[in-house]
């Protein structure tokens, strides 16, 4: 056999070394962690209560009749600067069909007192509307002139939520 | 790596000729099992989105719901609990965890996550198990809209 060398002796060592400190080596770890994203984007939720509001007049009217009616509007959004705006999907809707909101809404936007709604042509009732959720009485009143036609009419009314 | 096992052998060799001098012999075996704790979580990360699907009319708060991730556990030492917590100090918005259906130990109450660790298993023992981690994300429409990374670790300790 031949004598050991110096390169002999210095795997010894290594080998020796590994076995030394092989009960050392780090055990597995006792936490764990995980990255978590939590993404909230703009959104915008509205319903009316109550869709369907009905007028009702006299059968032998005076020259002019007004009737009125009201509806809940819930809103909920996330963004600022927002507005609310209503138009009448009738292009010639029969009388005049006013819209305004009960409650004092100053803390939330800028409320117009009243809009008349005279073709599609959205109209804003709530303007530079901050983040919020809540609802409002919606007051709807409807003028007939005598001279107009009676007649039963469905009118359909769109309520929007866009920036502005 | 030839010279190596050489070594080896040559030692081996040496060792057998001076056991065959004697008709028995003895020596100590010491089997030393030190603390053992290991962790781990299904997967690196998880997304949670708010979207206009999670908005109910009139509610200020939003929320979406993650069941996707496991988590499993084993730990040699008795009185341990699992702690929970995120790197964020101030969040934009709330989120809380908690277990479902731990096989060992028992869930502690859902819990708003902060920089503080809080308790989210308890009275593990020395078991091993798993459980699913629930979080809830929820959103305030007054908080408006943005994002939140968090960095969550969850940790074996001393109960």
């Amino acid at each position: 056999m031949k004598p050991l060398t110096q390169r002999h002796y210095r795997h010894i060592v290594l080998l020796l070394m590994t076995l030394a400190f092989a009960p050392n080596l780090p055990s597995q770890s006792s936490a764990a962690s995980q990255i978590l994203t939590l993404q909230v984007q703009e959104l915008n939720s509205m319903l009316v209560a109550g869709p369907k509001v009905r007028f009702q007049f006299e059968r032998e009217p005076t020259d002019e009749q007004r009737a009125t009616a009201s509806s809940t509007f819930i809103w909920t959004s996330n963004a600022d600067s927002r507005k609310m705006a209503v138009s009448c999907q009738e292009a010639s809707p029969a009388g005049k069909l006013r819209i305004s909101i009960r409650e004092d809404l100053s803390t939330i936007g800028i409320v117009k007192a009243e809009i008349e709604l005279v073709d599609p042509t959205p109209l804003d009732l709530i303007r530079a509307a901050e983040k919020s959720a809540g609802s409002c009485t919606v007051e709807f009143s409807v003028t007939l002139k005598r001279s107009m036609d009676r007649e039963k009419k469905m009118m359909a009314v769109l309520y929007t939520i866009t920036s502005g | 790596m030839k010279t190596l096992s050489s070594i080896a052998i040559v030692l081996a060799v040496n060792l057998s000729a001076a056991r065959a001098q004697f008709s028995s012999a003895d020596h100590s075996v010491t089997v030393q099992v030190t603390p053992i704790t290991v962790l781990q979580v299904s997967s690196g990360s998880v997304n949670l989105n708010i979207a206009g699907g999670n908005a109910v009319a009139g509610e200020d708060a939003m929320s979406i719901v993650d069941q996707s991730t496991s988590l499993l556990w084993g730990s040699n030492s008795s009185a341990k609990k699992i702690s929970i917590s995120s790197n964020l100090v101030a969040p934009v918005f709330t989120l809380k965890a908690v277990a479902l259906n731990p096989t060992q130990g028992l869930a502690a109450p859902e819990a708003t996550l902060a920089s503080t660790p809080a308790d989210f298993l308890i009275n593990i023992g020395r078991s091993t198990g798993s459980c699913v981690i629930q979080y809830t994300g929820i959103a305030l429409a007054s908080q408006g809209t943005g994002t939140d990374a968090h960095t969550i670790t969850l940790t074996i300790q001393t109960q």
